[in-house]
This record gives structure tokens, sequence and C-alpha cells, in this order.
């Protein structure tokens, strides 16, 4: 069976990039003072010039956090200055920690998401 | 002109007077218009105010009415909308700089089910940008300025359906359309002392309202009464094929057969926890009249979830998505507030899996919250902890004693798709309005409408009137 792809090439090159993130997340610094370091394979970020962190004061957060606040300064650094990046870092490890709480409700398998998927019937 | 006793009539009493000819549609437009541009840029409370179109409508209803075509209790009654909503041919801004410019080419289905209806649009209201879903801590988040509710000018209207409130407050005009996602209509109500209605998910067509939240977002009425929450939900209200959401359900106002007293009102365990002791006291005070005409059962037990987690995650995540355009542009540097700068691209980042299980635990929280919510007419809780937050002040340096009670009822009732009703109660510090909340099960509009207006026949809160002329 063939797999359609996307129709924005560029989620799919994101995507890539999420996985070869994740894949070299030990290259990564556990607090983020350095530029995200990418393997070759993934394109050129469309905004090059990240903004620097020094004059920031980075909290504490978690590893997942920190990779996930890479991926937002790779995309967006150059529309967030120092001191907004900082809490944008603070934003998603209150989301990170959310989540956290979340995973200790237990579900099954049989508890789907509260969402309705309709197959589309033009006319009706 | 019309007398302030006049304008700050109910939609019922307004109603009963058009038809009877002893009001004008067309004198009503124009006393309200003259508010709207006289006391509404104080209060920062319009956007754009929509007068000859308006005065238009209204010549066309006057006369309609004359020649014996009277379409109902709306007919000729103004009335505002938030901004979120399309309206064809005049400025829709959404309350955020990027947007002051944006023209639809069509109106969105609420719009048109007024019009059919008969009322007559006369402005469209200031609200928080985007509706606060990329994040605000502060009232100064609207490209119009902070809405000030009527009662105190160095106060926030609340948000994010801001205007909306404040406008009815102040007998700018008799009802306002809102929107609610997690509080954006019971929020302002509150803060500006009327009484507001958040409908079931679903009730109410979304179609040509700006995009929030696709699985929370609502749309509802502000008005004076409860009474007349219910006359408007049942123009809005019904299936489109526009929005699949909008569920095929009737509604009917009044409900027939009518819903009476004696009524079974349940008061969550902690609903009073770390509230300002205004707010707790009033609400007992409100406690006290539900029960000439209620059994009140105190510390009903609520299923214990992470409503706010699961709320903001949910939030967070579908507004990143609906907004991902403004974001990835850098446009969202143009917002207002710091806060809607930066909030968006936490919600860009979360993972797929979180997203599911949030909606995966919302499936459980619904169906736990309809078991206990089908025992009762109504659940009732103070709407918010305090009274309206300064202006000036970041909304988590206002009362930070004071973080409500428990559990967390807007974003629980939200989560569930769940109806609420918010009404005035009482005045809390700096002379500010607190409000008394009713949320109950899907669907139970008119079992909140009867509690509601039962409760305004007995006080006489809702008829107060701000200190504005």
């Amino acid at each position: 069976m063939p797999i359609e792809e996307p129709a924005d090439p560029s989620r799919r090159q994101f995507a890539r990039a999420m996985v070869l993130l994740a894949a070299t997340a030990p290259l990564l610094p556990a607090c983020g003072s350095g530029r995200l370091v990418l393997p070759a394979a993934v394109p050129e970020p469309d905004t090059p010039l990240l903004p620097r962190l020094e004059d920031a004061e980075p909290q504490p957060v978690s590893p997942e956090t920190e990779l996930l606040f890479q991926l937002v300064r790779h995309r967006y650094g150059a529309f967030l200055s120092p001191e907004q990046l900082e809490v944008v870092r603070k934003d998603i490890d209150a989301v990170r920690s959310a989540a956290a709480r979340l995973r200790r409700i237990p579900l099954g398998p049989d508890d789907p998401p509260a969402a309705i998927f309709r197959a589309y019937r033009g006319g009706e | 002109m019309y007398p302030e006793d006049v304008l700050y009539l109910p939609v019922r009493e307004l109603a009963a007077g058009i038809a009877a000819g002893r009001l004008s549609p067309v004198e009503l437009t124009l006393s309200y218009l003259e508010r709207l541009e006289r006391i509404g840029p104080s209060l920062n409370a319009v956007v754009t105010v929509l007068r000859d179109q308006a005065i238009e409508e209204a010549r066309r209803a006057e006369a309609e009415i004359r020649e014996g075509r009277y379409r109902g209790a709306l007919h000729g009654i103004p009335y505002g909308v938030k901004d979120l909503l399309a309206t064809k041919g005049a400025p829709t801004t959404w309350g955020a700089a990027p947007y002051r410019n944006q023209v639809f080419d069509y109106d969105a289905t609420v719009i048109r089910r007024l019009r059919e209806a008969g009322a007559i649009l006369v402005a469209k209201l200031a609200m928080v940008e985007l509706a606060g879903g990329l994040g605000y801590d502060e009232a100064n988040a609207s490209f119009t300025g902070p809405t000030r509710t009527p009662w105190n000018p160095r106060y926030w209207a609340g948000g994010s359906s801001s205007g909306s409130a404040a406008a009815v407050a102040a007998a700018l005009v008799p009802f306002a359309i809102g929107s609610e996602t997690s509080g954006s209509i019971v929020t302002p109500a509150a803060f500006c002392g009327v009484t507001g209605l958040r409908p079931t998910y679903g009730r109410v067509s979304r179609y040509g309202a700006m995009p929030l939240c696709w699985t929370l977002d609502k749309i509802g009425p502000i008005c004076r009464t409860a009474d007349d929450c219910g006359l408007v939900l049942a123009a809005i209200a019904g299936p489109d094929p526009l929005d699949p959401t909008a569920v095929d359900r009737p509604y009917r106002y009044p409900p027939v057969p009518e819903i009476r007293p004696p009524f079974r009102i349940g008061v969550p365990r902690g609903a009073t926890d770390r509230v300002q002791p205004e707010v707790r006291a009033n609400f007992e005070a409100s406690l006290e009249v539900l029960g000439r005409f209620c059994t009140v059962v105190h510390d009903v037990e609520l299923p214990d979830f992470p409503y706010s987690d699961i709320a903001e995650l949910i939030i967070d995540a579908e507004s990143a998505s609906a907004h991902e355009e403004l974001i990835e542009s850098g446009r969202v540097q143009e917002l207002t507030a710091p806060g809607s700068r930066t909030g968006g691209y936490g919600g860009m980042v979360i993972l797929a899996k979180d997203y599911l299980r949030a909606m995966r635990i919302r499936g459980l929280v619904e169906r736990a919250l309809d078991e206990v919510f089908a025992q009762y007419d109504a659940i009732a809780h103070p709407t918010r902890a305090t009274v309206a937050y300064p202006i000036g002040v970041p909304f988590r340096e206002a009362y930070p004693k004071y973080r409500g009670g428990h559990p967390a009822m807007i974003p629980a009732a939200n989560l569930a798709g769940l109806p609420g009703i918010a009404l005035p109660n009482g005045f809390g510090e700096n002379g500010l309005p607190t409000s008394l909340g009713l949320t109950g099960r899907a669907f139970e509009e008119n079992r909140l409408i009867a509690v509601a207006a039962a409760y305004q026949r007995e006080t006489n809160w809702h008829l107060m009137r701000p200190p504005v002329t």
C-alpha cells in the first residue's frame, strides 16, 4: 500500500528534524546556553541568526523541556529576544509538567480521544 | 432619546414595549448608538459602531412591526457582538493589531440568525486579542486597550468577551454576544455585574467565529437577566450545515412544559476555599436565597481530575495550530500583551501523544461529571474567586492569596462542554460586583435559566446600575 506524502514538504522536513533531534539528544546541552547542533542531513533553518541567551537567566528545566525548547529556538529564535526565549522555556516546562501529571491517570486502549470524526459525503 | 430607565430595561420588557407600540426600534437604536459613542470610548468597550447600517435595519424593523409582521421578542432590539464574529462588510479585528483591517464578505451564522429574528446589530465590541488563546497576564491585551468595568474604571472588565459584558452593564446595548473557550463569557459577566450564559458545546454554530480551540469554543449571550439569555439563545441555537459540531437537538425558550421549583442544587466541597471574604459571604447569602425554593445539598464530591492541566494542554495545542501562520510568520510580535507574543510557541511543540492523552482523559472527565450532574438541577459555586482585577497589575499579583475554589469549575465545565450561567449576587471590595455561578448537565440550559430566573425574582442585584452616565 502506498504511503501518502504530506501535502506540505516543509512539514516532512520538520518531522525528520524532530526524529533526528531526538536521536541526537545526548549531543545537546542540558541547559540551553549553546547553539542547537543538528546533523548535516537536516536542512538549514529558515532563520539562521539565533539570539544570544547569555544575557537571560535560564532556570533549570528537564532535559525533555530543553530538547523542545531548542527546537523552538531553532525554528523561531530570530523572532524572539533572549528574555522572550526564557519565557518560552518556562512555558514549555509548564506544559511538560502538566503532561507528566496526566500520565499518572490510567488509560486503557478502549479509552479513545473525546473527539468525533465523521466521514464526509458532499451534499448531506 | 429614551432615558436611562428605558435603556436599562431587560430585553423582555423592551420587546413588550415594541410589540405594544410604546417603544420605537429607531429611537431605541439611536439612544443606544448615542451611549456607545459617548460612553463606549471611556470604557474601551467598542471597536466599531455600525451607525448607518443599524439605523437602516431599525427603520426596516419598525416598518415591519407597524405592518403587523412582528417576528418575536428580538424584533427591533439593538445588540452588540464580540469582534470575533465575521460581519459582512465591517471590520472583524479579533481584538488583535495584525487583523485590525480584516473584513469578511460573509456573516457568521449567529449574526445571520439574529438578523432573521429582527435584532439590530449596532456595534462590534472589544475583546482580548485572539480571545486570549496565546496567553496573557494583564488587562492591556487588546489593540483597543484594556476594557474597564463600568463599576470602577480602574478595574478590568474581564475577558475575553470584555466589551460584550461592559457594554451590557453600562446599557450601551441591551444584550450582546460573547464566546467562551474556558471562562470568557462567565468571567466578564462576573466582573461587570451582568448575566452571562455559556451554552453547551455544540448548541450554537461557530461558523464565522474566530477559532481558538475547536473542541472547546462556544458562543453565547450576555444579558441583564437569565430570562433574556433564554430569549437570545433560542434565536441563535440549532444545527448548521456550515458547522458540523452544531448539534441537531431542539432548543425552545420558554420551555414547554415549564420547569418549576423545587430545584435540587449541589454545592461542591471546597467551593469557597481560597476565595475573597466578600465572595464567600455573598455566595452563602445566595445559597440562603436559593434555599427558599431549592433543596441545597452541601459538600458534593466532584471527580478529582487535574482539570486545569487538561484544559490548558488542549487549548495550547489547538490555539497554536489555529494561529500557526501568525506564529510562524513572527507577526505574533505585533500583539499588545507581552504574554500573547510568546504564548503560542510552547503550543507549537506539544507532543501529539500528550494532546491525545489529554483528549482521552477528557472522555473520562465528561462521563464522571455527568454522573454527578445528573443528580442535580444545578451545581452552585462562586463564578470567580475574586472581584475584577486592577488594570496595570499582572493578574498573578492582583490577589495572590485567592486562587479559587476546588475543583476549578471553569476548566472542568468547559472540558466537559457543560452549560453555565453567571449572575450578579452582590458587591465586594472597591464597589466591584461578585457573581453566583450555576453549572448544569449538558443541554440543560433551560434548567439553569429556571433556577437563575427564580433567584433573580427574589433579588435585585441584576437591576443595579453602575456609576456611568
